[in-house]
């Protein structure tokens, strides 16, 4: 889970662009959106079209949105639950 | 009376350097764009991580803009935000460096939202707007070369009918191949030491060599 983890946060430093963070200084629990690492609705649908090519998970219910993608700790147990 | 228009300043950025007002003020040896870019903005002790998330067609516009408005000759803080500021710029290529790159990824099975946000040259403008706090008339033109006497007639003519007072005008390219910026900021002024807002004048300030500044 923790490779998971430092994994996923690597990817987001690298498909969002956050040149002024590094992987390492992402909390686990963290909120990603908003005040967290300040990501936008377009950030969101990078981390999805990111779920479906490194994980093959595909989020179906926008409405879950909000809550797997939360934190790295709510993405890394979406993936860990979903991924075949 | 018929009011004067003048350039409140200009910035120019020819590869790897930056003239504001004629005069060199950034120079660095990159091998690439993104990395003038991003040493070009450290430069500037600017804190705005929306920036890193741009295309390049952005990046050169915004750059042009922040020191373009850095280094001014008269403060115009006044006027470079608001809803009667334009903002009229052109390009030859549009948008096609990053029209090439979303094709690419749509090759490969997966396209980049982050990516097909900026296939649309007028979104370096909204960057702009957001930056800056301009919401004034604006409007990207595509076209074979830079038409300085079309956008300054037009400019000068949203400037006559005084539905804006002031508007940054220009030229904003980015191509694989290399980049060109050019931004001016117009608009009344009694300082007769500025240049005055003609096509001539633009013309000059758009193709003529600056040289290198003394340090």
């Amino acid at each position: 889970m923790d490779a998971l983890k430092a994994e996923l946060k690597s990817l987001l430093v690298e498909h969002l662009n956050l040149t002024t963070v590094k992987p390492e200084e992402i909390g686990d629990d963290q909120p990603i959106f908003g005040d967290g690492l300040g990501l936008d609705s377009i950030d969101a649908l990078e981390v999805i079209v990111l779920l479906q090519q490194h994980y093959g998970i595909r989020l179906t219910k926008a409405e879950n949105g909000p809550k797997v993608l939360y934190s790295v700790n709510t993405i890394a147990d979406y993936i860990t639950e979903h991924r075949k | 009376m018929k009011t004067s228009f003048k350039i409140l300043g200009s910035c120019r950025i020819d590869e790897n350097k930056i003239f504001v007002n004629q005069q060199l003020v950034f120079d660095n040896f990159a091998i690439n764009f993104s990395q003038f870019a991003d040493t070009a903005y450290q430069n500037q002790g600017v804190d705005y991580p929306r920036f890193y998330k741009m295309n390049n067609l952005s990046k050169l516009g915004f750059l042009a803009a922040e020191y373009l408005l850095s280094n001014f000759v008269e403060s115009p803080s006044a006027h470079v935000s608001g809803e009667l500021t334009g903002i009229i710029l052109a390009n030859h290529y549009s948008s096609l460096d990053t029209d090439l790159k979303h094709q690419q990824f749509i090759k490969q099975g997966v396209a980049s939202p982050a990516v097909f946000v900026y296939t649309l040259p007028n979104i370096l403008i909204g960057e702009l707007c957001i930056r800056q706090g301009i919401k004034g008339e604006n409007t990207f033109f595509i076209a074979a070369d830079y038409d300085i006497p079309g956008q300054t007639a037009y400019v000068t003519q949203l400037l006559n009918d005084q539905l804006i007072t002031h508007c940054f005008v220009g030229w904003v390219e980015y191509t694989a191949a290399g980049h060109q910026a050019f931004l001016a900021f117009v608009g009344p002024s009694a300082e007769a030491a500025l240049p005055d807002y003609t096509s001539t004048t633009i013309n000059l300030l758009f193709h003529q060599s600056y040289g290198r500044a003394e340090s």
